[in-house]
């Protein structure tokens, strides 16, 4: 067993584990980052493996996390609601989203990187736009709170919570496993595809147009079908999104997000899966820990003050460190875990020579 | 009908105004190959600079400050971010300006606060009436100034040297460096004349019938996207039609939203994009760039 395989393993252990340690402030903080981390990965799979640029991954997580919403809900004077069984209603959202991704994906296809990243930045405005104006979906100004999960009978809130080991487990104990389960789930299908066929056919997209069609390669296929799989990731990611905040509104879901998602990926080194995760858990996770513990650090001021706040100093942090991975450390965090990992592996014989593909620039 | 020729009017100055801030986006992206997002962010510390010293020098000096600020920024943004990158890749680059226009903004946000600067124009919020039509005084001057700048960089971009060597770079920078074309010149000029038009139209933007200088004022500058898209990017042309098109298509939703129902309200705000959308699912390409052939 190479070292790599233990330490994913121990990692696995302790993150299943963790719930029985750990208070609200830091549940909560790791199902956002386990969410954060099925949108990363999703993006990285269409910027970094397919090369094109997008803005609206915000647009998708936003179409899920309200697909949930609306579907979930009962139905009342301020805001639509489908009262459908939350599982179902779940599975919805993420479905609204992959539809959302297909409708849209043509547009990947046609136009190419550069292009498609204005157009994407006009989705994000117009999203915006019917969040604002359609009440009956965001609830107006009183935004819209986000029903309990509950698959076929076994809640996944706070009205019902469960003893394990008698330890009581609340909604954010639960959603921690729920978002580990399908971080794990999004980790291995996006490592799959990425070292296929598929991933191969991408980036040799992403290489030459020219030359992945002429072998064969069926280049707005392969691009729709990129666009098409990150809003699928982003849907799920927003159905977590939702199940976490327990509230939603629109501006949680506008340009800024979408951004960060770009960050994550990049910090994490682009076109890697693992080094997305681990984006998404240092841009969620920096603001919010300086928050937290913003009384404490002498340099932090409180939001509002005028000065420099969590928030502003995470902006700081992340963006230094996004201008400086892009100038001079290409590879980001999945470099630095590579190291930890120990010396990188040779390939089997009878496997592609995967990280090669994914780091060709 | 006189609403009719209101929304030309303010259409056509608005719209000068887009197209200033898109030439200045297409001349980088024809220097570097890179979508700004930082124009935003060119545009942001410029006006704000502008309206800092002009509380202590008058408004003409606050302008200069202004738009050298602009300029400076950007020429910084491009010698010392972009050009020293270990990566050549434009997508990876066009991101790395996503970067630096976040940290920019949120900068300049954090020391505006939430008050809104005054620009301190010494026309204010004078209207001219001319016929049927009510225009702001400032965006009269908007539009003169707008058409101005344009002629100008048309034709140094026709009859200079500097033009030459940045239209022949933009064709082949391999030949051009041969023929004694300073590449890194022809590169930070660029920039700098693209920060410089950001800020120019910001300033107008900010003036009468807009409050001041906010943070919004950087969103604004993304209208510069779809214009320069629209028309084709890399097209100088298709940025100043692109520009134009775009301001009449807002003031027009402006103006006629009011009558059309519920689902219009506010629909100016997203015109722009509408319009690209439209745009690009007729012609991939923009209006006016020629569909590119290439050999293998």
């Amino acid at each position: 067993m190479s070292r790599s395989r233990v330490l994913v393993g121990a990692l696995l252990v302790v993150l299943l584990i963790a719930p029985y340690y750990l208070d609200g402030f830091w549940l909560q903080l790791g199902a956002l980052a386990m969410a954060a981390g099925v949108a990363a990965i999703g993006l990285t799979l269409l910027v970094g493996v397919a090369g094109q640029i997008s803005l609206a991954h915000a647009v998708f997580v936003g179409i899920g996390a309200y697909g949930y919403i609306v579907l979930a809900s009962d139905s009342s004077d301020l805001a639509w609601g489908l009262g459908w069984p939350p599982a179902l209603a779940a599975l919805g959202g993420i479905g609204l989203a992959a539809l959302g991704g297909l409708v849209l994906s043509p547009l990947s296809g046609r136009v190419n990187g550069l292009y498609l990243a204005v157009v994407t930045i006009g989705l994000v405005f117009i999203w915006q736009h019917v969040l604002q104006e359609v009440g009956g979906i965001s609830g107006g100004y009183v935004g819209r709170s986000v029903p309990e999960l509950d698959v076929l009978g076994v809640n996944l809130g706070d009205t019902e919570p469960w003893v394990v080991a008698q330890v009581p487990f609340g909604a954010a104990e639960k959603l921690w496993w729920l978002g580990l389960l399908v971080l794990v789930v999004a980790y291995v299908t996006a490592r799959n595809v990425v070292r296929g066929r598929p991933g191969i056919a991408l980036a040799m997209v992403k290489e030459s147009e020219i030359g992945a069609s002429a072998l064969g390669i069926d280049v707005r296929r392969g691009r729709a079908a990129a666009f098409f799989l990150a809003a699928l990731y982003a849907g799920a990611a927003g159905v977590l999104v939702a199940l976490t905040t327990q509230f939603v509104t629109p501006q949680g879901f506008g340009f800024q997000l979408s951004t960060d998602y770009l960050v994550m990926i990049i910090i994490g080194g682009l076109g890697s899966v693992r080094g997305a995760v681990a984006g998404a858990v240092f841009v969620t996770a920096l603001p919010r820990v300086l928050g937290q513990y913003a009384d404490r650090l002498p340099f932090l001021s409180q939001v509002g003050e005028g000065g420099i706040d969590a928030n502003v100093m995470s902006v700081f942090i992340y963006c230094a460190l996004l201008i400086v991975v892009i100038m001079f450390a290409r590879g980001g965090l999945d470099r630095a875990l590579g190291l930890l990992a120990g010396p990188r592996r040779r390939p089997a014989p009878d496997r592609a020579p995967e990280p090669v593909l994914a780091e060709v620039a | 009908m006189d609403s009719l020729l209101n929304a030309l009017a303010s259409g056509l100055s608005l719209g000068a105004l887009y197209a200033v801030m898109a030439l200045g986006f297409v001349v980088i992206y024809r220097a570097t190959g890179v979508l700004n997002f930082a124009h935003g962010a060119f545009l942001l510390v410029g006006v704000y600079v502008a309206s800092v010293v002009s509380e202590s020098h008058g408004y003409l000096v606050g302008v200069v400050a202004g738009l050298l600020t602009g300029a400076l920024v950007a020429v910084v943004a491009e010698t010392v971010f972009l050009r020293n990158s270990r990566t050549h890749d434009h997508v990876t680059l066009t991101i790395l300006t996503l970067g630096l226009n976040l940290l920019v903004v949120t900068e300049v946000s954090r020391r505006i606060g939430t008050e809104t600067l005054p620009l301190r124009d010494p026309i204010g919020n004078d209207v001219v009436e001319i016929g049927a039509i009510t225009m702001p005084t400032v965006r009269l001057i908007a539009l003169v100034v707008a058409v101005l700048a344009i002629t100008v960089f048309l034709l140094l971009f026709r009859f200079t040297s500097w033009g030459l060597a940045m239209r022949v770079s933009n064709q082949d920078g391999e030949v051009a460096a041969l023929m004694g074309v300073r590449l890194s010149v022809v590169s930070w000029t660029s920039w700098a004349i693209g920060g410089a038009l950001a800020v120019l139209s910001g300033l107008f933007l900010a003036s009468f019938p807009t409050p001041g200088v906010t943070p919004a004022l950087a969103d604004t500058a993304f209208r510069a996207f779809p214009a320069a898209v629209i028309g084709g990017l890399g097209s100088v042309g298709g940025a100043l039609v692109g520009g134009v098109m775009l301001g009449m298509v807002e003031a027009f939703a402006a103006t006629y939203e009011g009558s059309l129902g519920g689902w219009a309200h506010n629909l100016s705000g997203i015109s722009a994009w509408v319009l690209l959308l439209v745009v690009l699912l007729l012609r991939p390409q923009g209006l006016f760039s020629a569909k590119q052939v290439q050999r293998v």
